[in-house]
């Protein structure tokens, strides 16, 4: 017989509506859930993949099943059905008081009983005045404000869950829905369940809509919904802006769509906006195209918002080069300017020179860098507090809600990221200036945007610092690897790993990866180490590589290992760089100069197969980039038309 | 309690009831009706509004009434969620680049964070 209340004779199924607070898997086969019911504490037994659901505390359900008594964990309800459920009255206290911060149980069970069984209605109503009397404590209106979102929240939520926990669509996907959507979610789902691909992965979405919502195959949101998933998939691998092909083979590795309905899709998405064209051969996708028109807009307006203070354009020291100072103090007189320089030295004596100009005029200006090895490269060279532009980003550069004296920004970075640059906007205003300062990199692959395609818009204000000396070893090295056949072959040998330069080493596939930790590791001795991935998945692959291999044998002087993609890198950011060239037929020459230059010393190129050293096998890809100009002119042209800027 | 001191607290509860008759801006902060602006638009010492029991009840009238109007557009937001209250009380050099057209803020930061459009 059962001892406790809250267990029901043996042997029959009943349903019981349980908040869960606890759920941990016992064992291989099966979670053990602990509940709060309305007749108390309750542990429930779960078998795996009986509910296609991660069950975590907080959710509220109705489950049905029968009392067993198991051997090692007592008595427990074997559930065999579950549904999400909005929580009934019994549990309405504790489940507020999960739910809601700063809401106690007791605080909860009082405002219960004060209010009785007209507590649901009054959240389901909004009415704020009845709870906040009920609560009875410090700030009650805030909290029963908190009461009632959090209420209409979960309502929402579990009308969304009803529909789709069967089909392997997250927790957390569906409250982030939620979020944006609403009470409307419901709605918004049955409307288009490929909505749910912003939130969630195609799969499950997928699933859903043809087997819940029933349907077509060839249904044009489906068809949308499958080109979207396949450009979130080349977001998330670096790509934004991708060719017809590319995309093509994205959406065929989503779907088992034929390639007649793959180019039916890509037409639909074209003619819906999802995918906007970016150029003769380029397209990208909505969010992207977004971003970037916004980026153009407000670098234009910039340039034509009126330069409230020239004083420091006339100001010049004496002790910088003639070049230096002139150029300085033109990009001073300038709203954006974008400033090439060959040599590092010569980048950070034009920071240094724009700073003091700025200060001379008691006007702030902000150093921002790409990466956090520069900038240390930049405060050792200047004196200057530079910090990275992805932290600008998170921490601000001025306090919320607080109009900022206008303020100089350089940007010292060769690529700019869009995305972080639309990051940034949040905290800029017209007013500022903003200087990009930096190296004249090539096109490699997948960067964003390079200064150099900057240059190509007409309407900003560009200098090109003259090249003084030829750029560094490691670089010249490269280049003429690149470039000269029948050059003597400089094979790595681990005893010279400290020789400076740039080396091969040649490996069996099968032991590829094997040879970029190890190299890595011996190079650790010189100094720091990037190894230098195409994108971001053999990025991830490798990271996770390094972090099982690498032991940190505690030895002085062994430097850090790093892998990075060649956009988020500045030249000369390590001492040394491995480049991974597994397959070299997949990477441009272009992109191989790029991931070279980034090495300060040496630089380690690995590869699987015996290059000539002409790279005729190599890829050259149609640059993006050269359609960059047509883009801004366009967005500026639209910004005008709309009269923002004013 | 002192007949001086009683009138002294009734003449601030006056005072507050007749600036509430004006049918002023109520000045908020942190989501509640800032209790020292109003006493000094009242004229009323923030000492005797902590003691004055009847000044209190006022206020907690206050907040409530500025809960509401803050509940109504928490509704409209809910309604049509992308409308976010906070776009309005940025400065408006913020608000036009990326705020224009579709993107409202609360897709427009999802965006930034993972490239992905919400519909």
């Amino acid at each position: 017989m059962s001892q406790h209340p809250a267990y029901l004779p043996h042997g029959s199924t009943h349903t019981v509506q349980g908040l869960v607070v606890s759920a941990f898997d016992a064992n291989p086969h099966a979670w053990c859930l602990r509940l709060v019911t309305s007749r108390g504490i309750q542990s429930a037994w779960l078998r795996n993949g009986l509910i296609p659901f991660q069950i975590a505390p907080g959710q509220v359900w109705d489950f049905t099943g029968e009392i067993v008594d198991l051997q090692q964990y007592g008595e427990q309800l074997e559930i065999q059905r579950a549904m999400p459920a909005v929580p009934a009255d019994a549990i309405l206290a504790p489940f507020l008081a999960h739910h809601v911060p700063g809401l106690s149980l007791q605080r909860a069970q009082r405002m219960r009983e004060a209010l009785g069984t007209g507590l649901i209605a009054c959240m389901n109503h909004g009415e704020v005045a009845p709870i906040a009397r009920a609560l009875g404590c410090p700030a009650p209106a805030q909290l029963a404000v908190l009461v009632v979102s959090i209420w209409a929240d979960q309502v929402a939520y579990t009308e969304l869950a009803q529909e789709l926990y069967k089909y392997g669509i997250t927790e957390k996907a569906l409250r982030t829905a939620v979020g944006h959507y609403g009470q409307r979610s419901v709605a918004q789902v049955r409307d288009d369940p490929y909505r749910l691909l912003a939130f969630s992965e195609f799969g499950p979405v997928d699933q859903a809509a043809l087997k819940h919502f029933r349907m077509r195959d060839d249904d044009e949101r489906r068809l949308m919904g499958t080109v979207d998933a396949a450009v979130y998939a080349l977001h998330d691998r670096g790509s934004s802006i991708f060719t017809q092909k590319q995309l093509e083979k994205a959406v065929g590795e989503q779907s088992n769509l034929q390639q007649r309905q793959v180019v039916n899709a890509i037409n639909l998405a074209l003619q819906h906006g999802r995918l906007v064209g970016a150029g003769e051969r380029h397209l990208m996708g909505e969010g992207f195209a977004r971003i970037e028109r916004a980026v153009i807009q407000f670098l234009s307006a910039c340039n034509r918002s009126p330069s409230h203070s020239t004083a420091a354009a006339n100001l010049t020291r004496a002790e910088d080069t003639r070049e230096v100072a002139q150029v300085a103090s033109e990009a001073a007189a300038t709203k954006v300017s974008i400033i090439l320089a060959h040599e590092e030295l010569v980048a950070f004596s034009l920071v240094k020179c724009v700073a003091d100009l700025f200060g001379a005029c008691n006007e702030r200006c902000y150093v921002l860098a790409g990466s956090d090895a520069l900038c240390q490269r930049i405060d050792a060279a200047t004196g200057l507090q530079s910090m990275t532009l992805r932290r600008a980003v998170a921490e601000g550069l001025c306090e919320p809600n607080k109009v900022p004296p206008p303020r100089a920004i350089a940007i010292v970075s060769s690529t700019i990221d869009f995305v972080d640059m639309a990051r940034l906007l949040l905290q800029l205003h017209p007013a500022d200036r903003l200087m990009f300062i930096g190296r004249p990199l090539p096109h490699a692959g997948e960067r964003t945007l390079l200064l150099p395609a900057l240059l190509s818009v007409d309407q900003i204000f560009r200098r090109e610092l003259p090249l003084n000396t030829i750029i560094d070893p490691v670089a010249k090295a490269a280049s003429r690897c690149v470039s000269i056949s029948g050059i003597t072959k400089r094979v790595y040998i681990p005893s010279e790993s400290d020789h400076r330069g740039a080396f091969w080493i040649c490996v069996a596939d099968n032991r590829f990866e094997r040879a970029v930790v190890g190299v890595s590791h011996q190079l650790r001795r010189h100094g720091s180490v990037a190894i230098v991935t195409r994108d971001d998945n053999e990025q991830r692959h490798y990271a996770q590589l390094i972090n099982e291999a690498m032991v940190d044998t505690g030895a002085p002087g062994l430097g850090t290992v790093s892998v990075v993609t060649v956009d988020s890198v500045e030249p000369g950011d390590s001492d040394s760089t491995v480049v991974v060239l597994r397959e070299p037929a997949a990477h441009s020459a272009s992109w191989f100069q790029a991931a070279v230059r980034t090495a300060a010393s040496r630089a380690v190129t690995v590869t699987t197969v015996q290059i000539d050293f002409t790279f005729s096998t190599m890829q050259d890809d149609y640059s993006a980039q050269r359609d960059f100009a047509t883009r801004w002119l366009r967005a500026s042209a639209e910004h005008k038309e709309q009269g923002q800027h004013k | 309690m002192t007949l001086s001191n009683a009138k002294y607290r009734q003449n601030a509860v006056d005072r507050l009831k007749s600036w509430l008759a004006s049918n002023p801006e109520i000045p908020r902060f942190r989501q509640r009706a800032n209790r020292a602006a109003i006493c000094r638009q009242a004229s009323i010492a923030r000492s005797t509004a902590n003691a004055n029991s009847e000044i209190r009840s006022l206020f907690v009238g206050l907040d409530l009434n500025v809960l509401a109007a803050q509940r109504a557009i928490l509704m409209d937001a809910t309604d049509q969620k992308n409308t976010v209250v906070k776009v309005a009380s940025s400065p408006p050099h913020r608000r036009s680049y990326l705020t224009s057209g579709n993107g409202h803020s609360l897709a427009l930061k999802y965006l930034l964070q993972t490239g992905r459009v919400v519909r």
